[in-house]
């Protein structure tokens, strides 16, 4: 069992989770308050890494991130070190694989949001935001957990985004997808089948949580 | 002249309640007025306790007042319609709002607790002094809660004024047909017995039965529509008529197969009769006659 490897993995996955609860939620609001008629090009850029391979997402993260784009250099410049073939730079790879795992659900129960709670609070002389965090975020309170938990449950599984980005450092880059891959590979089945099971309860047991949660077995419903 | 919504000072009910599922009565009540108490966050604390504790004193006030004290830890969910519909008028009247917009609020209620929800709602808006635009299909609700009436047809308005008045003198058939035609005496109950009441109008008094209770001294609308009103030229015998007052004929319109009368007997009143029936009494402008009025014709309508 890499244990090094489940544990990173798991790290990751939280650091991934936490940074799309951050920027996903302003970014679902925008997607389901703003008035532009354009957003559905933003819907889609949201949606692109469901059905994008995990190699092209990946190779363009490794481009964009790398020493011939500027960000690439900006950020060497400040941190002193590269991005790829690293654990920042798998988080920010993981941000965008995890994406739409994140704000679609945000966004699903952000627009379930009856709008005539919305036009009662503004009429009340409440402001759009002070209204977002009193109304429309504690009756998405579902929608963020599901959201936060399947963007930790896929990137615990992720594997070709990593492999692209992060190469295979051991403590750094080495996920458990990773750890299984090269356990096959040098014919160790014993060790990659104790990881594989471990991965598959894990992921098993987050998934009948999402879907125990979307039966608001714990998290009564809004009438 | 556009103004965000927060800043129009304008509180609407709807028809349905929109109540906050997520919060009880109590933070229902106070979610208009906690805004105002977090502008003063940077105040010191204790300006701040103040205004909490006049808050809490106010929802405690209004939530009496609608009479929904003691359901003040209940979630929206275990609210009737009524009680919600209740909530909801305590949520934006304890913003204090310069305008109450209210989007016809009691239609998707019981009819008596939309009568009682009627009379308390006017006589919150009359202590409150809170100014309100009530829409409503309603005319009954109209009448009841109504000073001044605008009638909207087809998105534009048609009439605007006291409510007697254009219930009683349309402008066009249009809004005479929207509103049924009939006039609408401002009165006064002065007796309530023997399933009658008794209506000071002007200087006559009108019998009505009495269909909801009511109480004497309580201002109230008689409606009489002109079908219901028949002209006797002599002094009849026993009948079942309540009203009998003496009239004078003003003037006389053709109107299709039927006549309209207009009658002043001290208020105006308009009888509508065959041609038949006219010609048989010979009746001109200026003829001294008596109109009769079943008490059962009598729509009698409370100022809620």
């Amino acid at each position: 069992m890499d244990w090094t490897a489940l544990w990173l993995s798991v790290r990751l996955a939280s650091a991934t989770s936490a940074a799309l609860l951050v920027g996903g939620v302003p970014l679902a609001y925008w997607i389901v308050f703003s008035p532009r008629r354009w957003k559905y090009v933003v819907e889609a850029i949201v949606a692109l890494p469901l059905v994008l391979p995990p190699t092209v997402l990946g190779f363009y993260v490794l481009i964009a991130i790398g020493p011939l784009s500027p960000i690439g250099r900006a950020y060497a410049r400040v941190a002193g070190h590269g991005l790829p073939f690293t654990f920042e730079g798998l988080l920010i790879a993981s941000m965008l694989y995890s994406l739409p795992f994140a704000v679609q659900p945000f966004s699903a129960e952000f627009a379930a949001v009856d709008r005539r709670l919305l036009e009662a609070s503004w009429s009340l002389g409440v402001s759009r935001a002070e209204t977002f965090r009193r109304i429309v975020l504690p009756l998405s309170v579902r929608g963020l957990v599901t959201g936060i938990v399947l963007s930790f449950a896929h990137t615990l599984g992720e594997f070709g985004v990593v492999l692209m980005v992060g190469g295979n450092l051991p403590g750094v880059t080495r996920t458990v997808s990773i750890s299984i891959y090269d356990a096959v590979q040098s014919l160790d089945y014993a060790l990659a089948s104790r990881t594989s099971l471990v991965l598959l309860v894990v992921s098993f047991a987050i998934l009948t949580a999402v879907y125990a949660l979307q039966r608001s077995v714990w998290i009564k419903p809004r009438l | 002249m556009w103004q965000p919504p927060q800043s129009r000072g304008a509180a609407i009910v709807f028809q349905e309640p929109t109540l906050f599922p997520h919060l009880t009565v109590r933070d229902n009540i106070r979610y208009g007025i906690r805004h105002a108490v977090s502008i003063q966050d940077q105040i010191q604390d204790q300006i701040q306790d103040r205004i909490l504790d006049r808050s809490r004193i106010a929802v405690a006030e209004i939530a009496t007042m609608l009479g929904v004290a003691g359901l003040e830890n209940r979630y929206p969910r275990a609210l009737s319609g009524g009680e919600a519909q209740r909530v909801e008028l305590a949520r934006a009247l304890a913003t204090r709002p310069r305008l109450l917009l209210l989007d016809e609020p009691f239609a998707a209620l019981d009819a008596p607790t939309r009568v009682r929800l009627r009379r308390d709602v006017r006589s919150l808006l009359q202590t409150t002094g809170t100014p309100a635009i009530l829409v409503t299909h309603d005319r009954t609700e109209a009448l009841a809660m109504g000073d001044l009436i605008a009638v909207v047809i087809d998105g534009r308005i048609r009439q605007v004024g006291a409510v007697a008045d254009v219930f009683t003198r349309p402008h066009d058939a249009g809004v005479a047909a929207a509103l049924g035609v009939e006039a609408v005496l401002p009165g006064r109950v002065v007796a309530v017995g023997g399933g009658l009441v008794e209506i000071a109008v002007g200087d006559i008094v009108l019998h009505a039965a009495e269909r909801e209770s009511i109480a004497a001294g309580a201002d109230v609308y008689a409606c009489i529509r002109a079908e219901d009103v028949t002209i006797e030229t002599r002094s009849p015998g026993q009948a079942s008529t309540r009203n009998h007052l003496a009239a004078r004929v003003v003037a006389i319109a053709t109107e299709g197969p039927v006549d309209r009368v207009t009658l002043d007997c001290g208020v105006a009143l308009d009888a509508l009769i065959t041609r038949r029936s006219r010609e048989e009494m010979q009746l001109s402008a200026g003829a001294q006659v008596t109109a009769a009025v079943k008490a059962t014709a009598i729509h009698v309508v409370p100022r809620a």
